[in-house]
């Protein structure tokens, strides 16, 4: 029937979208662990994060609230912006497609262990296809609870570590042993992008998500509660495994849930980890595929109802094809992917974009 | 020889709508045909005897035409027609009519009619007076504390009952006659003012469009009113306590009332009102946010135990703790099924036990809780058919089920159930977390006329209800 | 339209992971390919297929071609009727 509030989410929902979004997967991963503190350089992170959101704050304002790829035409031409939004529309499928690849890694090694790969996967691809067709709001919607559990569950995981006494605050020590230009350089090479620069999948909604003022208060107050709570799961590995361990550790959080051990009643957590990972995984791929499906409805104008699924499909088959192996999966997120697609796409293709708006229609004309 | 031609021909008149009543009713036992001398002029009385009573015919309709002496009454004003309905049936719902066609329609929905020789008009007047269910305690949605009113199958009664709470002029009642065959008053409830224009003009449009041919109860029309597509949660409330429908109406909600029916509907419905018993708001609110928080972690457990004990015992056994785990082993050792096995047929033994004992007549009821806990219980788990822990994890589960307070809620979720059990024994937890899954991204895409079922505006009631 | 963009995403998807396949062990593009796609196995390839067929029978569904088809497939039922 009719809708009686359009499509505007409310506040509430693009906080806790935001806030899962940024969880998601850097919660299990942890940051990338080129140094020791690891918890250091995501508090660090936050302020060229913050930049960041800055400039795609003035991307916001450029265009004239109506997101991202109305956007890309108005400043780089017709044709080279619909092959721009296709770019734009295959990376946030990519992006996905790494996401449930990650999620795939983690569940195959604790819970289904021999089970053929694509099972899952097909399953996985179903439920996201689910989720992003019911559009914006019922993903707002879902978010908030699964904000809830995703919280829920890591606060359960970090109290029974306090009282399994796994936690050491000495492994924290030495304090920036490798010096503090080795920590700015690992948090600007690195850790802006995974998860504070794919916050660029919200420009694609803009004309959802209300008043700018008011979004620039969310996202900043996300972000702070992102960065938080991601210091927090830091801590929670340092403290845990201790600074060598922790570097050989692909899934860090994994490895800490399993030495939980109160009175040899409670162990073997893991089944939490891989709840956590589950949702969070599943609402960033939701919104990935969303955007996804709405830059390639505007170059292939078409009602977009079936493209949801066979998007995630396509998604859910890449994540098979994307890396032969677990250890190139990893290598190639936290360099190759990095520099190839991510600064180029997150940082200098928007930063381009803002330019020419600005030399092409300098006083905001339209 | 006017006169005696006009008598003739009125004579045939009465006689002729005699002879087609009777032929309309096929010669019914319960027709009745009785003549009547008015002012001088022969006449008929029909009307059908299951429709009233004889008493309320005879104290209201029989007793004043026949006492007053109508003979004398001048004809300048009204015609005789119309001084009857204006002076000697003044207080009873009358109509005029010069049609006869219509006639046998009106005697079934309860009037009766008046046919003088002379005059052209029919006079039909409302007589229906039925018996009617008094006013007890619902059968469902029981309160420790709270009134103990339950609504009727007869509308009116149901309305009165509305209307008495919500002393209010803007309470409105719209009435509809759905299904064709049976032409059951339906009627439209709401408080002008709280609803919302757009959505009762869509309900309207719903109970326009519809097409039954038979209604005999308010749940024909829940799939009439909810959105289209497969309905795994119910988007439309329902109840047999007047002191709950009428804190939803004045909720901004909108009321459908059936004749023949206790259960009164509301739409649209959130999840959240299914998990409130109309007891929360007699009580202190802490109390009442402890017991709806229980209601939600129950509706958690009922739906997920039995696939969480197939997924964990069948894949994941490193999660159950040591000593729980050897025990479980120990109970698991000679039963001849895998676990997902056992666990369906205890559900579907349930499922039998819950549907015996809902069909048996009342008086042979207890020995089938007898026979259900003495078979189910001891005696399979006995011969080794199930496990201790099986048994356990079935009953917590069914019991579970019943601890949301409205029936068609629970009864909608226990498919669920088994396809999450599905899931369990295919790929274990996994397959577990990903059916919540579905439920949670189906229960945050519904939305009943533009108003989405969970996190809604709505939720949060408009009006004080606690101090 | 569905089935084209489905097609064109998956093509430039693949060669995108060439591509990155091409930095990460330092080999030729082609070779990257080959190695993309028989590696895979048959689950990635059976999913793109399915995903192309959707988008496809979508498209059909949407300009009323399949309504034509199934009507006309239909009618041969009625054809021996007398």
């Amino acid at each position: 029937m009719e809708a009686l509030n359009a499509s505007k989410l409310s506040p509430i929902h693009i906080y806790t979208i935001q806030l899962v979004f940024l969880l998601g997967t850097s919660i299990i991963f942890g940051t990338p662990k080129s140094v020791p503190d690891t918890w250091l350089i995501d508090l660090i992170s936050l302020l060229p994060a913050a930049l960041l959101c800055c400039l795609y704050a003035g991307l916001v304002d450029a265009s004239h609230e109506q997101g991202l790829y109305p956007l890309l035409e108005k400043a780089w031409g017709r044709y080279a912006g619909k092959l721009l939004t296709l770019c734009y529309a295959l990376y946030f499928l990519y992006i996905a497609s790494r996401n449930i690849r990650d999620m795939t890694e983690l569940v195959m090694t604790t819970l289904l262990r021999f089970t053929p790969n694509g099972l899952p996967v097909v399953m996985f691809a179903l439920l996201v296809a689910y989720a992003a067709a019911g559009g914006l709001p019922a993903i707002g919607r879902l978010s908030v609870m699964i904000a809830a559990l995703v919280i829920l569950f890591f606060l359960t995981l970090a109290w029974m570590l306090y009282f399994s006494q796994s936690i050491d605050f000495e492994r924290l020590l030495p304090f920036l042993s490798q010096g503090f230009g080795k920590v700015l350089q690992a948090s600007a090479s690195q850790s802006i992008w995974v998860p504070y620069g794919e916050l660029i999948v919200f420009l694609v909604f803009v004309p959802h998500l209300g008043a700018k003022r008011e979004y620039r208060r969310i996202s900043l107050i996300s972000l702070v509660s992102a960065c938080a709570i991601l210091t927090m799961s830091d801590i929670l590995q340092t403290t845990t495994l201790g600074m060598e361990n922790i570097k050989f550790s692909v899934f860090a959080l994994l490895d800490a849930a399993r030495m939980i051990d109160i009175f040899h009643f409670i162990t073997r957590m893991d089944a939490l980890v891989a709840l956590i990972i589950i949702f969070g995984v599943l609402l960033k791929c939701a919104i990935f595929l969303y955007a996804a499906v709405k830059g390639a409805s505007r170059v292939f104008p078409t009602q977009a109802k079936h493209l949801h699924l066979s998007f995630a499909l396509l998604a859910g088959a890449f994540s098979m094809m994307v890396s032969h192996n677990g250890a190139e999966h990893v290598a190639e997120g936290l360099k190759y992917v990095i520099y190839g697609l991510h600064i180029p796409l997150q940082f200098l293709l928007p930063l381009g974009t803002l330019l020419l708006i600005w030399i092409r229609y300098p006083k905001g004309e339209r | 020889m006017e006169k005696s031609n006009a008598s003739h021909s009125a004579a045939s008149k009465i006689a002729r709508m005699k002879e087609s009543l009777e032929l309309q009713f096929g010669h019914s036992d319960d027709l009745a045909l009785y003549p009547l001398r008015v002012a001088g002029q022969e006449g008929l009385l029909c009307f059908l005897t299951t429709m009233t009573r004889s008493t309320s015919m005879m104290d209201n309709v029989v007793k004043p035409l026949v006492i007053q002496d109508l003979s004398g009454i001048s004809r300048e004003e009204d015609d005789l027609m119309t001084h009857i309905r204006k002076h000697v049936l003044a207080g009873l719902t009358t109509q005029l009519t010069d049609r006869s066609e219509g006639l046998a329609q009106k005697l079934g929905l309860g009037f009766a009619a008046i046919v003088l020789e002379g005059e052209p008009n029919l006079l039909l007047i409302d007589v229906k007076d039925l018996e009617v269910r008094a006013v007890s305690e619902p059968t469902t949605q029981n309160v420790v504390r709270g009134p103990k009113e339950g609504f009727t199958e007869s509308a009116t009664t149901n309305m009165s009952l509305i209307r008495r709470r919500i002393i209010n002029d803007k309470l409105r009642f719209e009435k509809y006659e759905l299904g064709e065959q049976t032409r059951t008053e339906v009627y439209l409830t709401y408080v002008e003012g709280e609803a919302d224009e757009r959505m009762l003009d869509a309900v309207r449009q719903r109970l326009n469009a519809c097409s039954l041919v038979s209604l005999f109860d308010s749940g024909s029309l829940e799939s009439l009113l909810s959105p289209e597509g497969i309905q795994l949660f119910p988007t439309v409330y329902n109840s047999e306590r007047p002191d709950a429908i009428c804190s939803l109406l004045l909720d901004q909600r909108i009321g459908v009332i059936v004749s023949g029916s206790p259960f009164v509907l509301i739409t649209p419905a959130l999840l959240h009102d299914f998990f409130q018993s109309p007891e929360d708001r007699y009580q202190w609110f802490v109390l009442s946010h402890f017991v709806r928080t229980i209601r939600y972690i129950a509706f958690f457990f009922s739906i997920c135990m039995p696939a969480l004990y197939v997924a964990i015992t069948s894949y994941h056994q490193e999660l159950i703790p040591t000593m729980l785990l050897t025990s479980i082993a120990a109970q698991r050792e000679g039963i001849p099924f895998p676990a997902v096995i056992e666990i369906f047929l205890m559900e579907l033994s349930f499922e039998l036990l819950r549907e015996a004992s809902t069909r048996m007549p009342r008086i042979v009821g207890p020995s089938i809780a007898i026979a259900g806990a003495l078979v189910l219980g001891e005696a399979a788990v006995q011969a080794g058919i199930v496990s201790n822990i099986n048994v356990i994890v079935v009953s917590l589960a069914a019991i579970s089920s019943y601890v949301a307070p409205i029936y068609s809620f629970a009864s909608n979720i226990r498919l669920s159930r088994y396809a999450l059990i599905v899931f369990g024994a295919c790929l274990g937890l996994y397959g577990v977390i990903a059916g919540c899954a579905f439920l949670m991204i189906h229960l945050s895409r519904i939305e009943t006329y533009g108003i989405p079922y969970v996190f809604s505006r709505y939720q949060r009631a408009r009006n004080k209800t606690t101090c | 339209m569905t089935a084209l963009g489905t097609f064109v995403l998956a093509l430039t998807g693949i060669l995108l992971m060439a591509m990155l396949d091409t930095l990460v062990y330092q080999e030729s593009l082609f070779r990257a390919l080959m190695g993309l796609l028989p590696d895979s196995t048959r689950g990635p390839l059976a999913m793109i297929i399915a995903a192309l067929l959707i988008a496809l029978w979508a498209d059909l569904k949407q300009t009323g071609w399949m309504k034509k088809a199934m009507a006309r497939l239909s009618g041969w039922k009625n054809a021996w009727k007398p």
